[in-house]
């Protein structure tokens, strides 16, 4: 069976590269992708802040993984999201309720694994052939995939990642990029940003969310490269 | 349930604290309910095991929302999307993606009616 790769709004609208080099990455494993032939947010922070039907619009997507082996995420907030939605749709009347709404637009959720690619490819990271990065890197980690009792990354992933490539790692410390704060005050992003990049000590911010991205990278003019960029240059090094 | 003893861990591994923007006080009870980046440090600090995520969601409806909010919104019941965004098919065709058919709002206001209601007040 197929597995979905769903990029999330940021990924889709800004880091097409991250998505493709994911799919070839993955593809080198040998995974099998499913198109992903229609696409809506996971509800993301906006609707859980105003309404419990962010569950209906996060079991959207779900009800297309339902289809397939599962879904895999890229971004921090949509994993977070996404896995809460599989636990609240455990409950037979959620669900119930749930699945009246997507009868209306022709789908049903009947059960979906939801797993970020940066787990994913930690745990078959020995079946890839990597050597050479010549990169300097300092990790930024996704946040929210270490929402509490609903991760599976471990906390070193991204290290792991590098370290297996061959990259030389900076040590930059473990605080959050800030990228959230652009929502309600964008200085106060900018002034936490500003402050990773400080840390990184000019190594590129390895990252593995589009939201870290946006705000090093997009807003901030920072050196940044996602992890399964670094692993396809190694897996041609 | 866990229940929050003001114990102030969550606020004290919370960004927002260290660059002081906001109060020292439970994460979840306190006035800058929306200035979070959604890291969860708070819950993974809390002793108590409080469901900070959840709480500070229902802060978050009890306190109306930033416009920053509402337009995000406002763009999730058009688009799907919830960042501004161009043409991402086109950007998809750029590096070898297959296209994605976004749903149309009708489709969205079936998944988001309340919503839809609440943003028309």
């Amino acid at each position: 069976m197929a597995w979905l790769l769903y990029p999330g709004c940021m990924v889709l609208t800004h880091f097409p590269e991250y998505e493709a080099s994911a799919r070839r990455v993955l593809t080198e494993l040998g995974v099998e992708l499913a198109e992903l032939e229609r696409f809506v947010c996971c509800s993301s922070v906006f609707v859980p802040s105003v309404s419990d039907e962010w569950l209906n619009m996060a079991a959207y997507t779900l009800a297309l993984a339902s289809e397939h082996e599962g879904l895999l995420t890229l971004c921090g907030t949509c994993t977070a999201v996404l896995r809460r939605a599989v636990r609240e749709l455990e409950n037979r009347e959620a669900r119930s309720r749930v699945n009246r709404v997507l009868a209306e637009l022709g789908v049903e959720y009947t059960g979906a694994e939801v797993v970020h690619v940066l787990e994913f490819l930690e745990d078959r990271l020995q079946e890839l052939e990597l050597r050479g990065s010549k990169r300097r890197v300092a990790v930024q980690n996704p946040c929210n995939l270490y929402l509490p009792g609903l991760s599976r990354a471990s906390r070193g992933a991204l290290e792991r990642v590098a370290h297996a490539t061959g990259a030389e790692l900076v040590e930059a410390g473990d605080e959050c990029c800030g990228s959230a704060f652009m929502l309600v005050d964008e200085e106060l992003a900018l002034r936490a940003g500003r402050r990773r990049l400080e840390e990184a000590k000019g190594a590129e911010m390895l990252v593995a969310c589009g939201n870290c991205a946006f705000l090093l990278q997009k807003q901030l003019g920072g050196e940044v490269v996602f992890f399964t960029e670094l692993v396809e240059e190694a897996l041609n090094g | 349930m866990a229940e929050c003893t003001s114990c102030c861990r969550c606020s004290e591994v919370c960004i927002a604290f260290k660059l002081g923007a906001v109060e020292h006080a439970p994460v979840h009870r306190r006035r800058e309910v929306f200035t979070c980046t959604a890291c969860w440090r708070c819950a993974r600090a809390c002793p108590e095991g409080v469901d900070i995520y959840r709480e500070c969601m229902l802060a978050r409806r009890r306190q109306g929302l930033p416009e920053s909010y509402r337009r995000a919104l406002l763009r999730l019941l058009s688009s799907g999307i919830a960042v501004p965004a161009g043409d991402v098919n086109a950007l998809r065709e750029m590096h070898g993606l297959g296209k994605v058919r976004l749903l149309s709002s009708g489709e969205l206001k079936k998944l988001l009616p309340g919503v839809e209601r609440q943003l028309r007040r």
